[in-house]
Formats: structure tokens, C-alpha cells, sequence
């Protein structure tokens, strides 16, 4: 039997990106085919996508899924333009 | 899916509002149906009184089944192709949880059938009008349970 599943949360860009472009959430929602309640879910970070839909987002926006998508919590975007050291080196 | 049109049909309901319709849609048909059966036998209820309290929860129940029904253009009814891949995940989790809640709430009934009658000393006569109820009400509860389900659990949209 396989071991239970631990929630993993994904964290994304989403909020950001979509305000880089002035997209509203209807306009991001129609681009990738969900409804636009979705892409609120997705920002709150109360739903993670499937990976076709992570990628088609990842289309959208022209960027690597990696980019848009991590399991681990983001860098403050601020952080990683003027930060000297790098963010969770440690150090 | 058409998230345009969804968007545009969508009917949103607070959740203060949407709980307690999805109470009522759930328990106003057997109350409805305890005023025209136990409680006219039983307790002594007048026949107009129970007649006429029970047609007004039946009303107030159907009016509650709508609302929710119509609840995020019927997320708990709709096709696989009307909906987005988390549209899909909340509606068959509300038909699992649904199937689990009315075999569950079934069990409970029958053994309270069998026990109430012993305890209080009186009969409980199976007429055809109460298995008619009966069936009316499991079929009317199992089409609006998904519903209920989702209308309970969704939380309000945040922006």
C-alpha cells in the first residue's frame, strides 16, 4: 500500500506576472481555458494546477514552469533584483 | 470549458446565506412530512395546522434546493464540460461525500425507526403514504445532497 500523500503546497508567481502584463483574472482565465475563480484559487495558493495546466499558464506567459511554479516559497521579487547574497544560501 | 459565459451566470451566495439554505433544503422535507404523519398521530397536531405547516416547509425546502442549486452556475449538476479541473475536483468530491452522508443518514434512520416506536410505546405503522414519503423524500435529498454539499463547503470568494 503506498504511503499517504503529504499535502504539498505550490507556490506561483501568478499575482505578480499577471499584474506585470495588467491582465485581469478573466483575461488570464479565458487565455488557459479555466474559469476566472480558478485563477483567484490558484493565487491564494488554495489550489494547485495540474501540470497541463501549469504548463499552459507557463505558455502564456512565455516563461519556464520553474519560473512561475515552485514548491518552495518564492524569493521576494525585490530580494532577488538588489540582494548582494543570495536568498536561502545560509549565509 | 465556456469560462466567459460561466462567469457571467455565476450566482454568487455569502456563505452565512448559502449554509443555512443547504440546512433547510437537507431537513425541511422531513420536517414537512413529521407534520403530516407523527406529529398529527402522535403529538396531536390539527390536521389544518400540520397540513398547512408542512406544504409551507415543502415550499421554503424547494425555494432552498434552487438556491443552491443555482449556487456558481450549478458547479454540484454540471457536465465535465462546463467546468475547469478544479470545478470537476469540488463537484466529485461533493458526489463521494454525498454517497457517504446518505448511506450514513440512511442507516441512522432505519435504526431509529426500530427504536423510537419501542421507546415511546407506541407503533409505527408502515402505511403506503408513509414508504411513498419515504421514497419521495430519499429522491428528492439525493438530487439536491451534491448541491448542499457544495454550497456548505465552498468559501466566499476573496479578492
Amino acid at each position: 500500500m503506498p504511503a499517504p500523500r503529504p499535502d504539498i503546497r505550490i507556490h506561483n508567481r501568478l499575482a505578480v506576472l499577471r499584474a506585470e502584463r495588467g491582465m485581469s483574472r478573466q483575461e488570464l482565465a479565458d487565455s488557459v481555458g479555466v474559469n476566472y475563480q480558478t485563477i483567484g484559487y490558484l493565487e491564494r495558493g488554495d489550489y494547485n494546477p495540474s501540470l497541463a495546466l501549469a504548463f499552459q499558464i507557463a505558455a502564456h506567459f512565455e516563461l519556464p514552469i520553474e519560473a512561475i511554479f515552485s514548491p518552495e516559497p518564492f524569493a521576494p521579487m525585490s530580494a532577488a533584483l538588489y540582494s548582494t547574497t543570495r536568498v536561502g544560501a545560509g549565509a | 470549458m465556456d469560462s466567459t459565459r460561466a462567469a457571467a451566470s455565476d450566482i454568487e451566495l455569502p456563505r452565512r446565506i448559502r449554509r443555512p439554505l443547504a440546512v433547510v433544503a437537507m431537513v425541511g422535507y422531513p420536517a414537512a412530512v413529521f407534520c403530516w404523519t407523527i406529529g398529527q398521530t402522535w403529538l396531536g397536531l390539527p390536521p389544518a395546522i400540520g397540513g398547512l405547516a408542512g406544504l409551507a416547509l415543502i415550499l421554503v425546502t424547494l425555494f432552498a434546493m434552487w438556491r443552491i442549486y443555482e449556487f456558481r452556475s450549478h458547479l454540484a449538476q454540471a457536465p465535465d464540460a462546463q467546468l475547469d479541473e478544479r470545478q470537476v475536483q469540488i463537484r466529485d468530491r461533493a458526489y463521494l461525500d454525498s454517497y457517504r452522508i446518505f448511506v450514513g443518514v440512511t442507516l441512522v434512520a432505519l435504526v431509529v425507526a426500530g427504536l423510537v416506536p419501542g421507546i415511546l410505546g407506541r407503533p409505527l405503522t408502515l402505511t403506503f403514504d408513509l414508504v411513498n414519503w419515504f421514497v419521495m423524500g430519499a429522491v428528492l435529498i439525493s438530487l439536491a445532497l451534491p448541491s448542499a454539499v457544495v454550497a456548505w463547503r465552498e468559501p466566499d470568494l476573496a479578492d
